[in-house]
């Protein structure tokens, strides 16, 4: 049976708390796989978070990394944080970069471990994203 | 193509090009112009959902119209027919208040009035 959730002002400063930390260890992966590689990873400037919900539950405005990846001192790909209440998903990540846009959307359900899938400038066909799809994309 | 794809498929037109001016931004350190591209894109992620779900709606409210008229015409033993008539007053009034409101997200995004079917009055 699902069990109901109740949204208060603690669930959605506990699900902010949990955002924060997947995308903070999804950096963190990345540096990983980097490790060894042409390119490298430094988290950049934070953006605004500021969802519905939280005005909604008179929760404060906070601040979420942002990252950049580097070859040649040049940015090759930045990773933006679009937001957590996503309609079907558990949080957007945005992957810009001169060659196209990707996103990363995670499937996982609410205190989950993520899952996380890559999607195109389609927005369609998403696939896992492991060091072998990130590779593929960093490469193209 | 259908209308969903061709929605579709200009919404990813849109979202690309903002993306492509936003990572430029963020390359140049523009931080201004990258936050406003930004913003851009969101708006263009929630207009395409409201348009897609307006679209879902209209469909939903169709079947169901389709459904309980069918019911109200066709159904002969008055003791049944009468719960349907029931359900499709009380109906036509909760379907009336979300078509209102769609009507006015809709109007205050495009700033134009978009032809929704109203067929029955509460």
């Amino acid at each position: 049976m699902q069990k109901t959730i109740k949204v208060d002002k603690q669930h959605v400063e506990k699900r902010i708390i949990d955002w924060k930390k997947r995308v903070s260890d999804h950096y963190s992966t990345i540096e990983l796989w980097l490790t060894g590689s042409d390119y490298y990873i430094k988290r950049g400037s934070k953006l605004k978070m500021y969802e519905e919900l939280m005005s909604e539950f008179n929760v404060r405005a906070t601040n979420i990394e942002t990252a950049d990846i580097y070859k040649d001192n040049k940015i090759v790909l930045a990773l933006k944080p679009k937001g957590l209440w996503m309609v079907g998903a558990n949080g957007r990540i945005d992957l810009l970069s001169t060659k196209g846009n990707y996103m990363l959307v995670d499937f996982a359900e609410q205190f989950e471990s993520p899952y996380w899938k890559l999607f195109n400038g389609d927005k369609k066909n998403g696939v896992e994203f492991t060091k072998r799809s990130f590779f593929q994309l960093l490469n193209k | 193509m259908n209308i969903f794809d061709e929605l579709g498929k200009i919404y990813n037109e849109i979202d690309n090009k903002y993306a492509s001016i936003e990572v430029q931004a963020r390359l140049r350190g523009h931080h201004k112009k990258e936050a406003e591209y930004s913003r851009k894109r969101q708006l263009n992620d929630q207009a395409y959902f409201l348009f897609m779900f307006t679209r879902f709606e209209g469909r939903v409210r169709d079947i169901s119209d389709s459904l309980i008229n069918s019911k109200v015409t066709n159904l002969v033993d008055w003791k049944i027919n009468r719960a349907w008539d029931i359900i499709n007053s009380r109906y036509a009034k909760v379907r009336n208040y979300i078509v209102n409101r769609s009507e006015a997200s809709i109007k205050c995004l495009f700033f134009t009035k978009l032809p929704l079917r109203i067929t029955n009055s509460a």
